[in-house]
This record gives C-alpha cells, sequence and structure tokens, in this order.
C-alpha cells in the first residue's frame, strides 16, 4: 500500500510539475513569439520556435535549481533578443556581403559581456553541484534564446556570439564557485 | 514542502513518508478500513498534484489536514453517512433553515471527531457534553484553544466543493 501510494503521488507531482512546465514555457515562447511580431527580432521560421519550448518545458518541468539558474539566462536572453544589431555588432554597418565581416572578435566580446550578465544572475550557493545545476540551467536558458537570434546570422559571428558567452559565463560561474567554497572554508565562516 | 514546492525531488521521499501516517490516522478515525485506505491514497495525491501550489513559508500541517479532512469528508459522502444526523436540530418551518442547520452541525460533528482525543474532549468540555479534564485552567484554555485552530482549519476548507 506505502509503495503503490507514493509511486501514484509521485506521478501526480510529476504531473503537476509538468503542467508548471507547460505554463512557463508557454510564457517564454510567447515573449519571444511577441517580440517577432513586433519586429523587435526575426526568425527564418515559425519552427524555431518548437525548440524554444521544449527547452524551457524541460527546465520548467524540473525547476529546482536548473529553473532558478534559467531565470538569469531568459534575462539576459531576451535583452539579446530585444537588442537592435547596432548594437550587438556596430562593426556589420561596414559589411558589404556575408564574408566581408572585418571583425568577428566583436561578436565574441557581445557574446562574453552577455556571458558574464548570466553569471552574475546566479544565485548564491554552497556546494559544486549546486553550482553547476543552476548553471547549466543558465546556459540551456541562454543558449536556447540566443540560438533565435544566431538563426538570422552568419556561421561566424554565431559561433562567436555563443563561444564568448558561454565561455565567460562558465569562467565567472566557475569563479563564483570558487569564492564561495572558500569563503565557507575560511575559519570562522558561518 | 519549500524544496518540493520547487521541484527539488529528493524532498519527496522524506515528505511522504512524514504525511502518509498522518494521512492514515485522521482517515481511520473517520472512516472504515478499506474506506480509509482510499481516503488517505486520495490524500496524498491530492497534496502531491497541489505541491508546486504550496505557499512557501507557510506552515504545512494545516494545509495537509485541510485536504485530508476534504478528502475524507469526500469518501464518507459517497457510503453511508458517518456521523448520525440530528433531526430535532432547531429549523422552524423553513426546510431550507433546517436543512442548513443540520449540515451545518453535521459538518462541525465530523470535524470534532477528526481533531486528537485531549483536543476533541476540551470541545466537549465546553459545549459542555462531556468532563473537563483534570488538568489546570491555563493548560485547558490552551488545549481548547489549540482544539479551535484545528476546527478553523477543518471546517475551512469545508466550503471549498
Amino acid at each position: 500500500m506505502f509503495a503503490a501510494t507514493s509511486a501514484r503521488a509521485r506521478r501526480s507531482y510529476e504531473g503537476a510539475m509538468l503542467r508548471l512546465g507547460l505554463v512557463r514555457a508557454a510564457l517564454v515562447t510567447g515573449a519571444v513569439a511577441l517580440l517577432v511580431v513586433l519586429d523587435v527580432t526575426s526568425l527564418p521560421s515559425p519552427a524555431w520556435l518548437a525548440p524554444v519550448f521544449a527547452v524551457w518545458l524541460f527546465v520548467g518541468w524540473r525547476g529546482a535549481l536548473l529553473w532558478r539558474g534559467a531565470l538569469g539566462g531568459l534575462g539576459a536572453g531576451l535583452g539579446a533578443l530585444a537588442l537592435p544589431m547596432s548594437v550587438l555588432r556596430p562593426c556589420c554597418a561596414t559589411m558589404t556581403s556575408a564574408t566581408s565581416c572585418s571583425s568577428p572578435q566583436a561578436c565574441v566580446a557581445a557574446g562574453a559581456a552577455l556571458g558574464l550578465v548570466v553569471a552574475l544572475t546566479l544565485p548564491r550557493l554552497r556546494t559544486p553541484g549546486q553550482w553547476a545545476r543552476a548553471s547549466t540551467g543558465a546556459m540551456i536558458a541562454v543558449t536556447s534564446l540566443v540560438a533565435c537570434r544566431c538563426a538570422t546570422m552568419l556561421l561566424a559571428e554565431s559561433a562567436g556570439l555563443l563561444g564568448g558567452l558561454l565561455a565567460s559565463a562558465t569562467a565567472l560561474a566557475l569563479g563564483r564557485a570558487w569564492w564561495a567554497a572558500r569563503s565557507a572554508a575560511r575559519p570562522g565562516a558561518a | 514542502m519549500n524544496r518540493l514546492a520547487d521541484g527539488d525531488r529528493d524532498a519527496f521521499e522524506p515528505l511522504f513518508r512524514a504525511l502518509w501516517p498522518r494521512a492514515l490516522a485522521a482517515a481511520k478515525r473517520r472512516l472504515e478500513a478499506s474506506a480509509a485506505d482510499d481516503a488517505a491514497q486520495a490524500t496524498m495525491m491530492k497534496l502531491f498534484a497541489r505541491a508546486p501550489e504550496f505557499d512557501r513559508g507557510a506552515p504545512v500541517l494545516p494545509w495537509f489536514y485541510a485536504i485530508a479532512a476534504n478528502e475524507i469528508r469526500a469518501m464518507a459522502r459517497k457510503g453511508k453517512p458517518q456521523v448520525p444526523v440530528d433531526e430535532s436540530l432547531p429549523g422552524g418551518d423553513d426546510p431550507e433553515r433546517g436543512a442548513m442547520d443540520r449540515e451545518l452541525r453535521a459538518a462541525v460533528a465530523q470535524a470534532v471527531e477528526s481533531l486528537d482525543a485531549p483536543a476533541a474532549e476540551a470541545i466537549a468540555a465546553l459545549l459542555g457534553e462531556g468532563q473537563r479534564p483534570p488538568i489546570a485552567d491555563a493548560a485547558f484554555r490552551k488545549r481548547v484553544s489549540r482544539a479551535y485552530a484545528r476546527l478553523r482549519v477543518l471546517l475551512g476548507g469545508h466550503g471549498e466543493h
């Protein structure tokens, strides 16, 4: 009786979390769709919204630290989607063709700045495992949204933006985790 | 509960282990064994299905007992009445008023039945339906206050259906 009830209660709980994930995913996907409708950003096809929905359904359903981390990624990701290209990569104004990009490092720098913002939004945590879960949530979340932005960019720009973002976010998150562990290990720390 | 509401699956097992015996005990106070098992199971399923809606930081047990009381009541309604209804209650000539009075009395009686023994004893003494327990005045007042708090929770859930 105990085991059967426990299993059924667990299924009820997962069902409720899945419904919560659906609501969260619908809200985020709706926000991206709204940006597209308002012509703030563009997507090659509405089908691009499907992977965004899937990613946010996953983080929304799992919840906990994955979701808390994803919230920071959401802010940075929507910011990247809403920022005009003239701000994200001002050097492109001089481009005359797809192969005439003269400074791909500008995209790396923009991605790195975005990554720092993501890493700074992570909550203060205790264990490396917690840092890893929250960072993963943030990376998945921001990548799902920045990928929409990259859909209309050139390959090198996309790689630069995403690479810079993931590298700087990972570096800062690791730094914060190390600092938190060091502070906790210090004598007299609470 | 806060952790589970946030999606921390590690909190499921200890919470289930802590609440299952309480659900079973509360149901067995009002229902026969097989119906009590069903009511306790329904309570646990409802509780965990509503876990993500849990108000973070709020006390868990009143919320849990409110859900349990609803499920036990629902189960009792499915079977034969568990609490005999007093047909001689005041209602005057108004049949609707009489029905409401009877329903209210039955709900209170059911709620009192689901209290633990000391709390039920205190309420009975207060209503003049039983002996006052041999304890100091301050202790009795405290016991009554706790019993009222439990009753408030149990009856507060009554209007949800």
